[in-house]
């Protein structure tokens, strides 16, 4: 049992209960802070909410006069009104197009939002860089490249952000496609984004010459994320591009790290078909490759040729492979190319080949009633 | 009499935008922001002479009041025209079977809107 009162004279009670008390103190100030910080916020969402509906309201108003002196108007508003006009503009700008588009950009030149977010740029900060962009973009603002390369090269973030810029405005910018891959993938030190490796594939897909010169020139350098993202985005783009331009691929089969080799087939998917690239793919150490991952992405690709040659590799890694989802992968490939069984093999996986046509079968059942509008339709 | 054109758009910015964009076109526009308002607009005998729908909206969506329409005989005159975000394919394809008319995907022209609605009224 503890003292309340201990010999030296100190009275624990009445230092618990003072205790007690800061704590309880504590509580009820953090509540009306909290209370206070939330009305608060209330209290200005409402007040730009109502000051948004005034100037848009007043904005359709002076569209309906023949002289709506815009300028006059624009200049008349106070720091709230701008603000609301500008964040109208800005979904307006947005979702509309056509003409009506042209009137919002005539708009945002009276409240000079383009040159203020050009000169926004030139901030240390990400957002407000990210901001003026996005900006820039939607009003289609000119900046020079050499501007972008000024302001927007010191952190991954903004360089795709910038390269988002070129690709919408691709049109307007004659070295768009080569810029736009050089912002992405930079010195291939730092990892790209989903939306980072979209804009790299949209940039690209169709003619990769841009990615494969700086991949050629560079990708040894790379950090091993980029290189693979970069093979992933190889796999996607369609290309007509000369079968030199993937020779800096054929030496990443000899890399130390299974998910390089992986990559780097996979980056052949679309072009290793042609005669001049597929002598040089040392097929026969892709299926024998001791890592799965590499077995697998060998499969998927070998399927997506789908030619005899590519049946005949599938057909015997189906049989001499060890690892279950790879030989799954391999099956697959093979159900899916309509190869026919070979039954009599003693090392044939009947079971998985059964499994997957039954899995092939059912989803084309499920498919289906979508298709024909379904069975009582 | 001005023809009548309901906006159901939970975005107030593109509301006020469709509604001074028809109004300027000489028709009278009932506007709401959500697919519940407008339901119950159209439930109480409300019958406009042309619906621009948001399919995307809080609560009651765009296909929800759809597949109202679907089945109610009295609105089955009415053209709707569905405001997408995205062209998704099965959403698309969903919006023609449960009746819908036309589409427009955002960003969109205004203008050809109004085109598109007095085409489907015509």
């Amino acid at each position: 049992m503890i003292p309340l009162q201990v010999g030296t004279g100190v009275d624990v009670l009445g230092i618990l209960t003072a205790i007690a008390a800061v704590i309880v103190a504590l509580v009820v100030l953090l509540c009306l802070l909290t209370l206070g910080v939330g009305l608060r916020k209330r209290w200005v969402d409402r007040a730009r909410t109502s000051t948004r509906r005034s100037v848009r309201g007043e904005l359709f108003e002076r569209r309906r006069k023949a002289d709506p002196e815009w300028g006059r108007w624009i200049d008349a508003l106070d720091d709230d009104q701008r603000e609301a006009l500008e964040t109208v503009i800005d979904r307006y700008l947005r979702t509309v197009s056509g003409s009506e588009r042209d009137f919002y950009v005539m708009l945002a030149g009276h409240l000079d939002l383009g040159e203020q977010a050009a000169a926004a740029l030139k901030s240390d900060a990400v957002l407000p860089r990210q901001r003026a962009l996005a900006r820039l973009t939607v009003l289609d603002y000119e900046v020079s490249p050499t501007h972008l390369l000024e302001t927007c090269v010191d952190d991954q973030r903004v360089r795709e952000t910038a390269a988002r810029f070129l690709y919408e405005r691709r049109e307007e910018y004659d070295r768009a496609q080569a810029l736009g891959t050089a912002f992405l993938v930079w010195d291939g030190s730092e990892p790209l984004t989903a939306r980072g490796l979209q804009t790299l594939y949209e940039f690209n897909d169709g003619n990769p010459i841009p990615l494969l010169s700086q991949a050629r020139w560079s990708g040894t350098e790379w950090r091993t994320t980029v290189l693979t993202q970069v093979c992933d985005v190889l796999e996607q783009c369609q290309t007509t591009a000369r079968p030199e331009w993937f020779e800096w691929l054929l030496p990443l089969f000899d890399a130390e790290e299974p998910r390089i080799r992986a990559a780097a087939i996979r980056a052949f998917k679309q072009t290793g078909w042609r005669e001049e690239l597929r002598a040089d793919i040392p097929f026969r150490d892709l299926v024998g490759d001791p890592d799965p991952r590499v077995r697998r992405a060998t499969y998927r690709v070998l399927t997506y040729w789908g030619d005899d040659r590519a049946q005949e590799l599938l057909e015997w890694a189906v049989i001499d492979e060890s690892d279950a989802r790879a030989q799954l992968v391999a099956v697959r490939g093979l159900v899916s190319l309509e190869a026919d069984p070979m039954g009599d093999h003693p090392a044939w996986p009947a079971q998985s080949w059964d499994w997957i046509r039954a899995e092939i079968e059912t989803t084309e059942r499920q498919r289906l009633p979508r298709q024909t509008g379904g069975v009582f339709a | 009499m001005a023809e009548e054109i309901l906006v159901v758009e939970d975005d107030v910015d593109l509301q006020s935008l469709l509604e001074y964009t028809f109004e300027n076109e000489g028709f009278d526009v009932t506007g709401y922001d959500n697919g519940a308002e407008a339901w119950e607009y159209l439930e109480g005998g409300g019958h406009p002479s042309a619906i621009i729908l948001d399919l995307m909206m809080p609560g009651v969506d765009g296909m929800d009041i759809l597949r109202r329409y679907e089945e109610s005989e009295d609105l089955a005159d009415i053209p709707i025209v569905v405001l997408t975000a995205w062209e998704s394919e099965d959403t698309v394809e969903e919006a023609f079977d449960r009746g819908a008319d036309d589409y427009v995907t955002k960003p969109f022209s205004p203008n050809e809107l109004v085109v598109r609605v007095n085409r489907l009224m015509a």
